[in-house]
């Protein structure tokens, strides 16, 4: 439904390099704050994360210090609502928590490492500290990296800002 | 299978009692066989005793014959003189003899001359034959000579049948004066002696040449030679009557045919012995049939028979008890194996289970130390990820009240967290000490509906209070039933949506004891999960955790507590319409 919005309004700008946010929402017939929400997430370029956690201050917490370092942070709570985000957010990168209601990091990281779409964005697993078999567990089914809870934040900022760079070069 | 092993015992008992009862056999046969020649030995040895004894009683019956005479002789030659004998004194002794001994066909007296002179009976004496004149005067030669008494004969006497002729001389003072001629007809002789002793089985008697002198049988062969008229019906018989005219005393044994056609057959014994008369060597056969030995050994047969068929019946007879019991004892031992297999799965199955509960018990300790760990250290690293950011100068105002908000909330989470697993642990380790004090129960339902009111007011979820008790105070330990309330209360609110409603519900049970109910329309609980919502940590949805936060051990808590204080809880709940928390409290 974004998408398909996304596509209307890039196609009319596309066409009419002149047209602006209120005849684009006329041309539509929709609301023209609901284009230029559209248009001001068209326009972030900011690197956009998901983090995804059950813990909802523990996810904040991260979140907010994500967006102070200007990251474009986008969340879930459980793993079936992460890859539904992934599908239409298509993040930079994913911070994943191990234990996870309805469906499990593990499980999540496999299902985004296998598809062929978002098989290439970045995962970084927060686990638990001495869960060592954990660790394994999550880079032999492909996470890019992990991060063990209570995490330093600057070495998870050092560690996403690392994997970034990887990735965009 | 088992039917099939007793079978085989059965099987493997019978051929042993087969084998027993063929040895038994083989050997009674063994033994048949040397008694049947023990038998047999004992029959010849009988049978030839018989023939002696005869041949012995006829030699000195005929013996006798001739002492008589000589005795006779001797009397008259004693008191006499060569020139005084008188051979006519002899004619009374004659007689006498004749008469007394019934076995002489005649008695006469023959002169030096070789004539019959006198005689008795005298029909039976030719007076005045000339021994001579009809050259029959060797024997009296003979006997003149020898002075001896000497036996002629037999012969066919004139007046028919057999005689044998008993030659006496007599000397008186070693003067010839004639002899004495005793005219005996042995077959009657000889029969008579035989009829008097009543003897079994056929006789006759041959004399050295082979002529027959008397046959039970067969009267008219006398005088003929026997080995001359034996014909091949009489298989081996030749053979007995050469050892018979040797001399010899003995037993053989000879096959009569019969029927030559049907091959029907008689085995014969005979035993024979000499009868020795004076010069005379005879021989006396006793004739008897050999299939006697058969039927006594048969009747020895019989009785083995009998011993076999009755050893044989005993041995099957204890072979069939003795299969009888072992099938019983292994009816018995199958029972009893039935009974321990039985005994042992039970006993495995129980192992199996109290394994599977170990296990599960170990699990469920590994999942309580990996939840412990989850919960305690989720509230750190949310503080210490705040904290950071606070320590970052770059942080906006907002959001440093934020974090500070966060941080007091994760605190509280983590002391509230630390007191239920120190009650979790008391209660495990038996270790809570329960007060006993007097509560008022009004004041305790207040005190409790209290704690939990700004929860209650946050979701609009109204408390209704019913007391029906005439019981006014119980003895308990206060701090530990309010917590007791205020979990199941905490409880009821989480699950229960906004602008519902709670009833507590207090009564009696009995003067010791009272029932607290508290109802909630909230979510209720699955059938299926009922049991175990008062485990630790334990949620019917997990995420559920998260939407209505708690530590998840205070439904465990209230019922450590209720049981520590001598009380039962327990749950009615269906699944949309909400549950119904009940326990029990003594009330002293």
């Amino acid at each position: 439904m974004d998408k398909e919005l996304e596509n209307k309004i890039l196609n009319i700008m596309a066409q009419n390099p002149d047209s602006t946010s209120i005849s684009i929402s006329q041309e539509l017939e929709i609301p023209d704050s609901q284009v230029n929400q559209v248009l001001n997430k068209l326009s972030d370029t900011r690197e956009k994360i998901l983090i995804v956690d059950d813990e909802m201050d523990t996810l904040l917490t991260t979140k907010r210090a994500l967006e102070i370092d200007g990251y474009n942070v986008i969340e879930a709570n459980d793993g079936k609502k992460a890859l539904e985000i992934i599908r239409k957010e298509n993040p930079d990168i994913i911070l994943l928590d191990l234990m996870l209601p309805e469906m499990d990091g593990f499980d999540v990281c496999k299902k985004v490492k296998t598809d062929p779409l978002y098989g290439h964005i970045p995962i970084i697993m927060l686990t638990a500290k001495g869960e060592i078999k954990d660790k394994v567990d999550g880079i032999e089914i492909g996470a890019d990296d992990y991060v063990t809870k209570p995490f330093n934040l600057s070495e998870l900022k050092a560690r996403i800002k690392m994997i970034l760079r990887r990735v965009n070069v | 299978m088992d039917s099939k092993k007793t079978s085989w015992n059965y099987l493997i008992i019978a051929v042993l009692a087969m084998l027993l009862i063929a040895s038994i056999i083989s050997y009674g046969i063994d033994t048949n066989r040397e008694v049947k020649e023990v038998v047999e030995d004992q029959y010849r040895e009988r049978q030839l005793l018989l023939s002696k004894h005869i041949s012995l009683g006829l030699e000195k019956y005929l013996s006798e014959k001739i002492f008589l005479l000589e005795i006779v002789v001797n009397h008259k030659v004693k008191d006499s003189h060569p020139s005084s004998f008188d051979y006519n004194s002899f004619s009374s002794d004659f007689e006498t003899i004749y008469e007394y001994s019934d076995d002489y066909y005649a008695l006469q007296f023959v002169d030096v001359n070789g004539t019959i002179v006198i005689g008795y009976p005298e029909k039976n004496t030719p007076i005045g034959y000339n021994l001579y004149d009809f050259n029959q005067s060797w024997a009296f030669e003979h006997v003149k000579e020898s002075k001896d008494t000497y036996i002629t004969g037999p012969r066919e006497l004139q007046e028919g049948g057999m005689g044998t002729f008993v030659w006496v001389p007599v000397y008186v003072d070693d003067q010839f004066k004639g002899t004495i001629v005793g005219i005996i007809k042995i077959y009657d002789t000889t029969e008579k002696f035989l009829n008097d002793h009543d003897i079994a089985g056929d006789i006759y008697l041959i004399d050295s040449n082979g002529n027959i002198i008397y046959d039970s049988i067969y009267r008219d062969r006398v005088g003929l030679n026997y080995i001359e008229i034996v014909d091949d019906d009489n298989f081996g018989l030749r053979d007995i009557l050469e050892d018979q005219l040797k001399g010899l005393d003995g037993t053989g044994i000879y096959i009569s045919y019969l029927d030559h056609e049907t091959n029907k057959y008689e085995s014969k014994i005979v035993s024979y012995s000499t009868v020795n008369w004076g010069n005379h060597k005879w021989s006396l056969a006793v004739k008897n049939s050999y299939d006697d030995v058969d039927s006594l050994v048969g009747s020895v047969y019989e009785k083995q028979a009998d011993f076999v068929v009755f050893t044989g019946s005993i041995i099957l007879l204890i072979g069939l008890i003795v299969v009888l019991i072992l099938s019983r004892w292994n009816h018995e031992l199958e029972a009893e194996i039935t009974k321990k297999t039985t005994a042992l799965q039970k006993s495995n199955q129980e192992l199996k289970d109290a394994n599977e509960r170990l296990t599960n018990l170990d699990k469920a300790k590994t999942d309580f130390i990996s939840i412990v760990s989850h919960e305690l250290r989720t509230p750190l690293a949310a503080i210490r990820t705040s904290s950071e950011l606070l320590k970052d100068n770059a942080c906006p105002s907002h959001i440093q009240n934020e974090m500070l908000e966060l941080i007091i909330r994760n605190v509280d989470r983590q002391t509230r967290m630390v007191t239920d697993l120190l009650d979790v642990s008391r209660l495990d380790s038996d270790g809570m000490r329960f007060k006993k004090e007097k509560i008022s129960i009004n004041e305790l339902i207040d005190l409790s509906v209290s704690e939990v009111s700004l929860l209650a007011k946050d979701k609009d979820i109204s408390i209704d209070i019913n007391i029906d008790t005439n019981k006014k105070e119980i003895a308990s330990d206060k701090d530990r039933l309010t917590q007791v309330f205020v979990n199941l209360l905490t409880n009821a609110i989480k699950f229960t949506p906004v602008k519902g409603h709670i009833d507590i519900q207090v009564m009696s049970v009995n003067d010791t004891c009272i029932k607290v109910n508290i109802i909630d329309n909230g979510i209720g609980i699955p059938k299926d999960k009922i049991d175990t919502i008062f485990e630790k940590f334990y949620q019917v949805d997990h995420t559920s955790t998260r939407k209505v936060g708690g530590t998840g051990l205070g439904l465990s808590i209230a019922r450590g507590i209720i049981e520590g204080l001598g009380g039962e809880i327990w749950v009615e709940s269906e699944e949309k319409k909400g549950s119904k928390f009940t326990f029990t409290i003594p009330t002293s």
